[in-house]
């Protein structure tokens, strides 16, 4: 799945793994830096689509009356 | 006979007022007190509409009787005038309202009673709404000022959802057959909204009484998608209300309930993020600690071997020191120079002086 046609959620989901693998067994020190400039990089991308974000209303013609 | 007016036969009659009758008021709302209620085979319904002068016959059949009746009550009623070949002039009725807060309360009363015993309100029938709607599905009034409120404060909360707005009175004998028809639309489309909102601002007792209607609440209980009703105020209690499987006070709380506010979101995620640095510094601390413990265990290591070599230095100078001559010489030992024969001059060498001396007797002890 290419960054764009990630949602939201799908870049939280992938964040919460990543600030769960600082808790986890597999932590190593070596690699903590460029995970945590991982993390702070996907962070700023969600801040990024939360403020661009525009849902779309579309009201439809259909008539409810009865026929 | 002569006579000025037309002479029909009896059918032709019916048929002619009929006729009129669709022409002239093919639908009425009429308004009054029920008397005379009755339900015969379980199918048919009959009742009166009164008031202090006049009474009209209405009939239909159970399947359209959507608020329960009883005699006293005050409704509004819509329906087709007939007059019809055997029963003589009736109207058949196509919806029913209560009308006046006792009505209203009564109805309202009579229905929660049977569709609480139906289990249709049970709290083990409710749904949980999805966490981030994609395709929200809306029901309301595009005039009603809830309706405005509702996605204003749903864009300013939340963004990259479509919403999709079937447009319905939300008052009055129509709305109720309206609300459900769009419910029903909208549980048959192909791209399903995750869920469905059913929205109406504020307003009396009368203006909410479409929200009490049985087949509302019945399609309302009965839709695939979930659903959250947010009618009326927060004091207000409709039957929809409760057959949702969530409840919002009001349009506005509606628009809350359903997606979390950016800003929340923003927060939760810096403060993850704020969250790994406590990790990282106690991590290095661990390292930090082990690396001074090392450290600590090799200065020690260091120590002890330099005080262990500190004291054999010690023991081997005590032991050179007691192999010194002139030690010995200093505890009254003497070291006799020269050839041990009879005759031979010899020095005896002590501690503070040297004696030049003669062999006089050499023997063997």
């Amino acid at each position: 799945m290419s960054e764009k046609s990630k949602t939201i959620e799908d870049k939280m989901n992938e964040l919460r793994a990543m600030v769960a693998w600082f808790e986890n067994d597999d932590f190593a020190i070596e690699q903590a830096g460029a995970k945590f400039e991982a993390a702070a990089k996907l962070a700023k991308d969600i801040e990024k689509d939360l403020s661009e974000m525009k849902s779309t209303v579309n009201v439809l013609k259909k008539s409810f009356e009865e026929s | 006979m002569e006579t000025a007016g037309l002479r029909l036969s009896v059918s032709d009659f019916v048929a002619l007022v009929n006729q009129t009758l669709d022409y002239a008021f093919p639908i009425v709302v009429i308004e009054g007190e029920v008397s005379g209620f009755r339900v015969s085979q379980n199918k048919w319904v009959r009742f009166k509409l009164k008031d202090e002068q006049s009474a009209v016959e209405f009939f239909g059949s159970v399947y359209q009787l959507k608020v329960p009746l009883e005699d006293g009550m005050v409704v509004a009623v819509q329906g087709r005038p007939r007059l019809s070949d055997k029963y003589g002039f009736s109207v058949s009725f196509q919806a029913i309202q209560p009308v006046g807060e006792g009505s209203i309360k009564r109805g309202f009363e009579l229905l929660l009673a049977k569709l609480t015993e139906e289990g249709l309100f049970d709290e083990a029938r409710k749904r949980p709404l999805p966490e981030l709607p994609t395709h929200i599905g809306v029901i309301s009034s595009t005039q009603a000022a809830g309706y405005a409120d509702f996605i204003k404060i749903l864009n300013d909360r939340w963004g990259g959802m479509t919403v999709t707005v079937a447009h319905t009175v939300v008052q009055g004998l129509q709305a109720p057959g309206q609300i459900t028809r769009a419910l029903e639309h909208f549980n048959q489309m192909s791209d399903v909204p995750d869920v469905i909102v059913i929205i109406r601002g504020g307003g009396d007792a009368d203006d909410l009484a479409a929200f009490n209607d049985e087949g509302l609440v019945r399609a309302i209980a009965a839709s695939r998608i979930p659903t959250l009703v947010g009618v009326g105020h927060e004091v207000d209690t409709t039957l929809a209300d409760l057959a949702a499987d969530v409840r919002a006070a009001t349009p506005s709380n509606a628009a809350q309930i359903l997606v979390p506010h950016k800003r929340e979101l923003i927060a939760d995620v810096r403060a993850q993020v704020a969250g790994i640095l406590p990790r990282m510094e106690y991590a290095i601390g661990q390292l930090d600690q082990e690396v001074r413990a090392l450290i600590d265990r090799a200065d020690e290591k260091i120590e002890q071997v330099f005080e262990n070599y500190k004291l054999e230095v010690k023991s081997l100078a005590r032991l050179i020191q007691q192999s010194n001559p002139a030690n010995i010489l200093k505890r009254g030992y003497a070291i006799v120079h020269g050839q041990v024969k009879q005759g031979s001059p010899i020095e005896i060498e002590r501690f503070e002086d040297i004696i030049t001396a003669e062999v006089q007797n050499v023997r063997k002890k």
